[in-house]
């Protein structure tokens, strides 16, 4: 996630992602105190192994679908009914089916933005920022980072697990190793 | 960041199980080497050739725009009966070319079809490129582009509000939300691998561009969480925005008693058209891009096939479209409408409804053969006779239809002049100026996606 990497951490880069998922998966087990895992391509189960929870982007989408077609229902209510009404014949023009098209594609077009913009709440989408620890995260391996806590477990510790668990490289991060 | 590195020999790596399959780091490093080093090469000759041609080819465009806004509409073809046009008939058409960047890229990835990775990118800027385009003719066509801000739903000077129960503003509606929608879908799509561009950047101001449009990506597996809950939310949203779009242009004419318009058929034939005449444009870009860029690897000849099948099919489809309309206003016993068929056969502008039906249907004859499926040259050759046959076909709904109307008083002629022409080709010259540009500035096919359908396919 692009928030700020812990002051002191080891991260691991596995080139295969099959390996990689055991270990997201043993160190979710470990109950590590901060654990962050990275991909360069949607890796198949990688939620699952790290834990998250199916994402809550759909339930904001489809309340903006509804939202979006209320608001316009509203909206044509408002202007072709109450401010400004159609008078045919001494009888109201009132056809809210004509409006349906444009209710329609007003809601799908909520959505799409709600979408977008939940997404971008979600991943904390800001220009500029790499809040990861190493390029080739993006490239063709994957990380686990772990967070360096104190005496419980230290850099030297965690460099074990992760070698442990099958990490080609390892990478420091704010402590003494550079 | 980094405060340091430290690479494990092969026996330090633990217990864990080595991949069966190739090595991911050479595999996946050769395919982000593959797909992004254009954007990190000056571009070569061919290409600036090809970018200059483009780009003449778009300023007609401009010049075109720049008498009619100084002359008046009166520079083009339209008359008082005949009053949509070339540029009605050429924003029908690059609507549809639009279409195709949504099927593929939405339709496709709701039936898990996982072969559309190759081919998604390139659809998708074709939408985006095609609908900017399209938005240009409506707004050209008001006549006076000045007060065109007059669509957008608010009151005007005397407080009158847009009609909204006018087929008109639900063309308004439509292609609003389906060009936020579809650039907000592609933006998305980006962001992973504007990640890698920004990673591998070599010079300094790239490394700027691509962070700030990356917006921060770091990969991280609650990021990959969201962001394909958001990915495929966006299919969701979009395969029933693009029906409803082209069947919102389509009710638009058949909502009015204009012979020839007058159709129940037409919002799934204008649909069926759209991705008939968007696929075969999809053949025209696909082609030559993967033989610039040298991505047999990705775009195979097994994904063109499979596209061509659905050209095929939606080509089919259309076919039956043509004959149905011939059969309905015969069977409807109108006389009008009867009239303007045998007059769309036989009048004096029957050569462009023949030229459409020549174009549309003979040359995907072919496609029944396997060989002319994986055949890149005969695809774009098909694809180019198909695109010239399906402007023809919006001209023949349009421009044949105002001609011979209700009203034998009425019928009249219509001609190109020299600024159509200029407008036509001008926007041909947009689409691909933008095309070239882009394949300049990021990968033509989903770096990331790729990954995913073919490492994650060697690992499990």
């Amino acid at each position: 996630m692009a928030e700020p990497l812990p002051p002191r951490w080891v991260a691991g880069l596995w080139s295969a992602p099959g390996p990689f998922l055991t270990a997201v998966a043993a160190a979710r087990d470990a109950r590590f105190p901060r654990l962050v895992a990275y991909a360069p391509w949607p890796v198949h189960g990688l939620e699952a192994a790290a834990g998250h929870p199916p994402s809550w982007i759909g339930r904001a989408a489809l309340l903006a679908v509804v939202a979006g077609g209320l608001g316009c229902s509203a909206f044509f209510y408002h202007s072709s009914v109450l401010e400004w009404p159609i008078n045919v014949s001494g009888k109201p023009y009132f056809a809210p089916q004509f409006w349906l098209v444009p209710i329609l594609e007003a809601a799908l077009l909520t959505g799409a933005v709600v979408t977008f913009l939940s997404c971008g709440h979600a991943c904390r989408f800001l220009p500029g920022q790499r809040r990861h620890p190493d390029p080739r995260v993006t490239d063709d391996q994957c990380a686990l980072l772990i967070a360096v806590d104190g005496e419980r477990y230290t850099e030297e510790s965690l460099s074990r697990w992760l070698q442990d668990h099958g990490a080609e490289r390892l990478v420091y991060g704010g402590g003494s190793h550079g | 960041m980094s405060g340091g590195e430290l690479v494990l020999p092969a026996s330090a790596a633990g217990a864990a199980p080595a991949p069966a399959a190739p090595a991911p780091p050479t595999e996946a490093a050769r395919i982000t080497e593959d797909l992004c080093a254009p954007a990190f090469r000056f571009p070569g000759p061919a290409w600036w050739a090809a970018f200059l041609a483009a780009a003449g080819l778009a300023g007609l465009l401009v010049l075109a725009v720049a008498v009619y806004v100084i002359a008046g509409y009166g520079v083009f073809g339209v008359n008082n009966v005949v009053n949509w046009g070339n540029d009605i008939a050429t924003y029908i058409y690059w609507i549809a070319v639009a279409v195709a960047g949504t099927i593929v890229s939405s339709v496709l990835l709701l039936f898990r079809q996982g072969w559309r990775t190759g081919i998604n990118r390139a659809t998708e800027a074709m939408t985006i490129f095609a609908i900017n385009i399209a938005g240009l003719f409506p707004l050209i066509h008001t006549g006076r582009p000045w007060v065109d801000y007059w669509l957008i739903p608010l009151p005007n000077d005397l407080a009158l509000w847009p009609q909204f129960k006018s087929p008109i503003m639900w063309d308004v509606f439509a292609i609003t939300g389906y060009a936020v929608c579809s650039i907000l879908f592609f933006y998305l799509g980006l962001i992973p691998d504007f990640a890698t561009l920004r990673d591998r950047a070599p010079r300094a101001w790239q490394r700027r561009l691509y962070g700030f449009l990356a917006m921060g990506w770091s990969g991280s597996s609650a990021d990959w969480n969201h962001y394909e809950r958001a990915y495929r939310q966006f299919a969701w949203l979009a395969t029933p925005l693009v029906i409803a779009m082209h069947s919102t242009i389509a009710t638009l004419l058949a909502v009015s008693h204009v012979p020839g318009w007058h159709a129940t058929i037409f919002p799934p034939y204008f649909v069926a058209g759209a991705v008939f005449g968007g696929l075969a444009m999809a053949f025209v870009v696909l082609v030559p891009l993967r033989a610039a860029y040298r991505l047999h690897r990705y775009i195979t000849d097994d994904h063109l096939e499979r596209l061509a099948k659905i050209f095929l099919a939606v080509g089919l489809a259309v076919a039956y479209v043509y004959g149905m309309e011939f059969f309905a206003a015969w069977w409807s016993e109108a006389p009008a409408e009867r009239e303007q068929f045998w007059w769309r056969l036989t009048g004096e502008g029957a050569w462009s409804f023949w030229l459409m039906l020549a174009c549309n249907l003979l040359p995907i004859q072919l496609l029944w053969w396997r060989r002319w499926r994986r055949h890149g040259a005969a695809l774009v050759v098909i694809g180019i006779f198909v695109n010239i046959g399906m402007w023809f076909e919006r001209y023949n709904i349009l421009v044949l239809s105002l001609r011979h109307g209700q009203m034998p008083s009425e019928w009249t002629t219509y001609a190109f002049t020299a600024f159509d022409w200029l407008l036509l080709a001008g926007s041909f010259g947009l689409f691909f100026a933008q095309i070239l540009l882009f394949a300049r500035i990021a990968p033509m096919v989903s770096v990331a996606e790729v990954k995913a359908e073919l490492l994650g396919r060697s690992h499990g």
